[in-house]
């Protein structure tokens, strides 16, 4: 199964939502009112069933404020800062981000794909174990 | 009454210690599948000598990291019981810098490290039973034992916190506080001295606490979660010594 099948068999089961309505768009909190509960049980499952070693922190975009905020007192342009601290996700997505910052939680289901992805890319083996 | 056990595996953290060895061979008497670590080299000597079929590790709670803990929760757990304890007495005021940040760092860090691993380990399972054994030193304790008492009480937060956020989940948790225990440390303190004839009956045998903490485990003592029961023979229910 490809990744984006993957995360989306999996967000159906765990947030009890139908498939048909998750798109690589959808937002994961915003639009699928995934709690911090489900995003543990989210991390979790991707690990378990997709063998990757699961950073919370990045494979949710958790902590963009702070790392926003260090860029500011170091005076380091936030773009670059959020590429840095987010590899996996193209930088178009990246300025998208910083753009759609301000409205809430800007997880997107396609940012979880793009998680998968780049582990499995990284891992000699698809997977990547922690 | 017969004791059951949802779950097949079990890890016990500080295995090595009497109490340890003692509810090893508990569960394994009762079909479980038991992973026990210690936090020396001769504490898993011990054990391998004592449940040579069974897997045991080293697990310093100062060292713990993502290479360490995959062999020991990588298939799964279901119990988990917390023995990790870590000496460091002596007075709050005269201490060593980083020495109180080292041993914060395991005791309190490190565990919560561990316990994180567990847990996910758990959670793919959908069932779960956590259990730390405290002691009554977190709510009174001696002189000298500041920070043992301030990490157990980070602990048992911890343990409560757990059961609680992840009770959907099929993982449940219980402190246990124990009081003066006739094993280990506790023996040596009995047997200097007056000291056992002076405690009479408020000591807690070994073969009580092992037993109890595999009650703890059981099918039939799950609703005991969130929370945290004392047993010590009614040492600290006086107002004096």
């Amino acid at each position: 199964m490809n990744p984006s099948d993957s995360i989306t068999a999996l967000l159906s089961r765990i947030l009890d939502v139908d498939p048909a309505l998750i798109h690589p768009k959808t937002y994961v909190i915003r639009d699928l009112n995934a709690e911090s509960i489900d995003l543990l049980e989210i991390a979790v499952s991707t690990q378990h069933d997709l063998g990757l070693a699961v950073d919370d922190d990045i494979f949710f975009l958790k902590d963009i404020r702070v790392v926003l905020n260090q860029a500011k007192s170091q005076d380091l342009e936030p773009l670059a800062a959020l590429q840095q601290a987010y590899a996996h996700l193209a930088p178009s997505r990246v300025a998208e981000i910083l753009a759609d910052l301000p409205a809430g939680p800007v997880l997107q289901v396609r940012d979880l794909v793009a998680y998968v992805q780049a582990a499995q890319a990284a891992s000699p083996d698809g997977q990547n174990h922690a | 009454m017969r004791l059951t056990f949802r779950g097949q595996t079990a890890l016990v953290l500080g295995a090595s210690s009497q109490i340890g060895l003692a509810l090893t061979r508990l569960l394994l008497a009762e079909d479980l599948d038991v992973i026990t670590t210690s936090a020396s080299l001769a504490g898993q000597t011990i054990l391998a000598e004592h449940f040579p079929d069974q897997s045991c590790f080293v697990l310093d709670l100062g060292a713990v990291s993502p290479d360490v803990l995959r062999p020991v929760v990588g298939k799964g757990l279901d119990y988990f019981v917390d023995l990790g304890h870590g000496d460091h007495e002596g007075l709050l005021a005269a201490t060593t810098e980083t020495r109180a940040e080292a041993y914060f760092q395991a005791h309190v860090s490190g565990r919560l490290r561990l316990l994180k691993a567990v847990t996910r380990s758990m959670l793919p399972r959908r069932f779960g039973r956590l259990i730390h054994v405290s002691s009554t030193a977190a709510d009174l304790p001696a002189p000298g034992q500041g920070f043992y008492s301030a990490a157990k009480r980070a602990a048992e937060a911890f343990y409560l916190g757990l059961g609680l956020e992840l009770n959907t989940q099929g993982i449940s948790s219980l402190n246990l506080r124990l009081g003066l225990v006739d094993a280990g440390r506790g023996q040596r303190f009995l047997d200097k001295g007056d000291n056992r004839g002076r405690l009479g009956h408020k000591i807690v045998s070994l073969e009580q606490a092992a037993s109890t903490l595999l009650f703890l485990l059981s099918d039939q003592a799950l609703a005991l979660t969130c929370t945290t029961v004392t047993m010590d023979a009614g040492l600290t229910a006086q107002k004096y010594a």
